[in-house]
């Protein structure tokens, strides 16, 4: 069924989505800080260090690269789209395939980001509010639920507070096992100093002639 | 050969890119991924920390402790390593290799749009019609495929070209004894070099031909492919002619874009600085905070000037080559 008789979003509410999207983005990077921060020994820094790399900031992006196209394409938007009621259709009102999808989100993302974001801000005084990135794909960003923005608020909020409450046992987590953190730190520095100046003898220096010394 | 009116088309193109400026955006684009054509050139730096004059023994003592060092600095590591399950290590080879496939297909997929976008704005800048982001990007979207094609089908050539050269001069190198080896290497290898700076800068002249011939004519990757190294044999005098005057204008312009950024905000921001050079260099004070303020958006005002300045460039070029295109097909036709 075409969808384009609802009404074009408003920035400020896609704005609102954007928002949602990026505090999902800070909470997964949270988890793992806070993964790495449950460390008790030094060496069980090394490995959940590498576990959370893998995790928060590879595989996640990765499966958000793919997934995230996928929602628009199934229900219309992304996370924060659907959670502030927004769709993302074409010119006939039907939801975006799943490849124009993945364009819109990168190649589309990238034009808009081209020149100071400015691709998003034209979004504000376009008559279709369509941005650098709908204006090539041909997609238009609807209202499908009148009680979006205050259920978007709460996803907000909910995500906000998610994110402090990690925070804040990131920093305890932290401060419990400063001692570990500053062992590792003390004896790092202790085995450069002492590279330095092993290497740092006269002989070792092969330009100093020893009448420079 | 027929006549190619340069002048007409360097006047055409200067018409259609200031009066189509959407067009700019994906010059944007383009010009951003060829940004980072400049050079480094990073000088070999010496290690002043080997030695060569030191007495022998001195030296493998000095070797010993540094091994000694460097084994307890890597203790506390190679245990933590051996700590991470084989899973997570196999996770974290797939994730970087599927980052690094994931970005270099969105690199060639946002490049081929952009120039597909781009060259079908001119076409229909050229004959008149509307040029916006909605009409450019629907050509552009079209696009994609067959341009990413025509880019494979390039590169394997260079490669094979490369290839080719490679294990020719290693059998010439084979096959001549050790006294005439040096001087028989020597005049292949330069014949090599000639033929392959000729066979880059043909399939150079086929890629601009052939990206037309797909976005105008609506040609398949391979078809666009034969049909542009035709086209490049017979206009190759003129499709070097037009690089030059590209190349010319395109430096003349970047001086005097240049010059003017430097008047334009490298004089205010002189003239924001010399009080905090007031009493002599080795005395500097730092701006107060305003100033710093000002002095970074003078910054940005350069840096966005730059960019807009380079979009345009991108965009004439992409004209020039388009209406030569054109000239020569209509040429072809008569």
């Amino acid at each position: 069924m075409s969808k384009n008789n609802l009404p074009l979003a408003h920035p400020l509410v896609r704005l609102l989505a954007w928002l949602i999207d990026v505090s999902f983005s800070v909470l997964v990077t949270l988890l793992g800080l806070l993964l790495v921060s449950q460390s008790v020994a030094a060496v069980e820094l090394i490995p959940n260090i590498i576990l959370a790399v893998t995790v928060s900031w590879i595989l996640f992006p990765l499966m958000y690269f793919f997934v995230n196209p996928y929602l628009m394409t199934k229900f219309g938007g992304g996370i924060g789209k659907l959670a502030t009621g927004l769709i993302v259709v074409n010119d006939e009102g039907h939801y975006l395939s799943y490849w124009r999808s993945l364009f819109r989100n990168t190649v589309g993302y990238i034009i808009s980001n081209a020149f100071f974001c400015l691709g998003f801000i034209w979004i504000w005084v376009d008559k279709q509010r369509q941005g650098w990135h709908d204006q090539i794909i041909g997609s238009y960003v609807r209202v499908s639920q009148g009680t979006g923005v205050v259920i978007g608020l709460i996803v907000l909020v909910l995500l906000g507070g998610a994110s402090v409450f990690v925070a804040n046992s990131l920093v305890e987590n932290f401060t419990r096992n400063e001692a570990m953190y500053q062992e590792v730190f003390n004896s790092l520095q202790e085995e450069e100093l002492e590279l330095e100046s092993s290497e740092a003898t006269p002989e070792a220096t092969p330009f100093l002639m020893p009448t420079d010394y | 050969m027929a006549q190619v009116d340069f002048g007409k088309i360097v006047n055409r193109s200067f018409y259609l890119t200031k009066k189509h400026k959407w067009l700019w955006v994906y010059g944007l684009v383009l010009a951003a991924a060829s940004g980072s054509s400049y050079s480094n050139f990073n000088l070999p730096g010496g290690n002043s920390n080997t030695s060569t004059e030191s007495n022998p023994s001195q030296l493998m003592e000095t070797i010993q402790n540094q091994e000694k060092v460097l084994g307890d600095a890597t203790t506390w590591l190679t245990q933590s390593l051996s700590q991470v399950p084989p899973t997570t290590w196999l996770l974290l080879v797939l994730g970087v290799l599927a980052l690094i496939i994931v970005g270099i297909a969105l690199n060639w997929v946002t490049m081929s749009f952009a120039k597909a976008a781009l060259i079908s704005g001119i076409n229909a800048g050229d004959e008149g019609e509307t040029v916006d982001l909605k009409t450019t990007g629907k050509k552009g979207w079209l696009g994609i495929k067959p341009i990413i094609r025509l880019q494979i089908r390039i590169l394997a050539v260079t490669l094979a070209a490369l290839i080719v050269s490679g294990v020719g001069l290693f059998i010439v190198a084979l096959a001549f004894g050790a006294v005439q080896m040096q001087f028989m290497v020597w005049l292949v290898g330069i014949v090599m070099v000639v033929a392959l700076a000729v066979l880059f800068v043909l399939l150079a002249m086929v890629q601009i031909y052939a990206e037309r011939l797909i976005v105008i004519k609506g040609m398949s990757a391979k078809d666009a492919f034969n049909k542009a190294f035709s086209l490049s044999k017979g206009n190759f005098l003129h499709t070097v002619v037009m690089g030059v005057i590209n190349m010319v204008l395109g430096c003349a312009g970047g001086c005097l874009a240049g010059i003017a950024v430097l008047i334009l905000i490298g004089i205010p921001a002189l003239i924001v600085l010399i009080p905090s050079f007031a009493r002599g260099v080795e005395n500097f004070q730092m701006p107060n905070v305003f100033a710093i303020g000002f002095l970074i958006l003078l910054a940005l005002l350069a840096f966005a000037g730059m960019l807009v300045f380079r979009a345009a460039i991108v965009v004439f070029t992409y004209s020039t080559w388009t209406l030569l295109f054109k000239q020569v097909i209509a040429n072809e036709q008569e």
